[in-house]
């Protein structure tokens, strides 16, 4: 439970971190004079894609811990409004989901850590394959360029 | 400090677990819903995620030993990964290991024993929700609070790993020297009897004042 509200609060702080701060490096960027349009608008585009990429990497961490334990959770609130045994049938596509997602939670870890080198792999290797680029962000430069 | 604190309060929380009585042991005795298709795909399912976790986890294992760049936020992911790890491989075993005698799952071959191992790794298992807490709390600090990677490292870093691993650990083993792991009313499992517990404490006060969302919430993850 403290961990849950850890994860809760944090991705909100920082999802408000982040909005606050594109904002404010708009702002500082258009009252700055030294700059022409072009510039501002070359440091704003960096700027902003470097937040953002920190953020979703975030929010992908938290995504794939809430999928796979949000059934777990809807089920001890279930089974706080007094449904014991007798009436898992009709929850069965509750406990199908929990038994399917709860154990995946290392799966989805492994598309959230590989993300980042996911991403650099489609930038460097435009012509690649999608399915190519999440082998080589998974096992790095043994996978060779076709 | 507040490991020594929180330990003081579930052993407390343990020693004072009320017993039920008889009559109440007979009404937990019921019949299970399910049928026979149902609770099998129910027991074969969490294999089929169990193995692909085990691809996801041991890849990023892997992946972080290998690199040569180390960094608070590899080693916390190493760290949920590993427990990931366990968590995959108990996972396939929930449906067999718990005791035939009592359990109404079909392909139960287990006893008390197998059900108190399972449910001490199954406890302990939960540390990789700390550890998802640990990341967001790296990201946190980092992110919206500039805090430097050294930084972390030197100061936040040793904590967390400890709390993610102490915590989990200390509960798993005094429910396990409690011998009070046993199954779960809803769901196909084994659980610490803390979150049973805190579910049957918050129903008898269900019936003497309104039902409270929240209730259900603090319920809803082993303490």
């Amino acid at each position: 439970m403290i961990s849950v509200l850890i994860i809760i609060s944090s991705n909100l702080l920082v999802y408000f971190h982040v909005r606050s701060s594109i904002r404010q490096s708009q702002g500082y960027l258009e009252r700055s004079v030294n700059m022409s349009v072009s510039q501002r608008r070359e440091q704003n585009r960096e700027q902003r894609k470097k937040i953002r990429a920190v953020a979703a990497q975030a929010f992908c961490c938290c995504f794939g811990f809430f999928l796979s334990f949000a059934p777990s959770f809807a089920l001890r609130i279930v089974e706080f409004f007094e449904c014991g045994s007798e009436k898992e049938a009709d929850l069965f596509p509750l406990l199908f989901l929990d038994k399917l997602l709860f154990p995946l939670q290392g799966f989805f870890n492994a598309f959230v850590y590989a993300r980042p080198a996911f991403l650099r792999a489609r930038k460097e290797f435009p012509l690649e394959s999608r399915a190519w680029a999440l082998r080589r962000a998974l096992y790095g430069d043994r996978i060779q360029v076709t | 400090m507040h490991g020594g604190l929180l330990d003081a309060a579930i052993a407390a929380t343990v020693l004072n677990y009320p017993r039920m009585t008889a009559a109440e042991e007979e009404e937990e005795v019921v019949v299970c819903s399910l049928s026979k298709v149902q609770d099998k795909v129910l027991s074969l399912v969490p294999t089929f995620s169990a193995v692909l976790s085990l691809w996801g986890s041991s890849n990023i294992v892997c992946m972080i030993l290998s690199a040569k760049k180390k960094s608070p936020y590899r080693r916390i992911v190493l760290g949920l990964s590993c427990c990931d790890l366990l968590n995959s491989f108990v996972s396939p075993w929930q449906p067999l290991l718990v005791p035939s005698a009592t359990s109404h799952r079909i392909w139960a071959i287990g006893n008390d024993a197998t059900c108190s191992a399972l449910g001490f790794f199954n406890q302990f298992a939960f540390s990789s929700v700390w550890y998802s807490g640990s990341l967001s709390l790296y990201f946190l600090l980092t992110v919206r609070y500039g805090v430097p990677h050294r930084v972390f490292a030197g100061k936040y870093e040793c904590p967390l790993h400890f709390m993610s691993i102490s915590f989990p650990l200390v509960t798993a083993i005094t429910g396990a020297a409690m011998g009070a792991y046993n199954e779960m009313d809803v769901e196909a499992g084994v659980g610490l009897p803390i979150s049973q517990l805190v579910v049957r404490t918050l129903r008898k006060a269900k019936r003497n004042a309104c039902r409270v969302f929240w209730h259900g919430c603090l319920a809803a993850f082993p303490l």
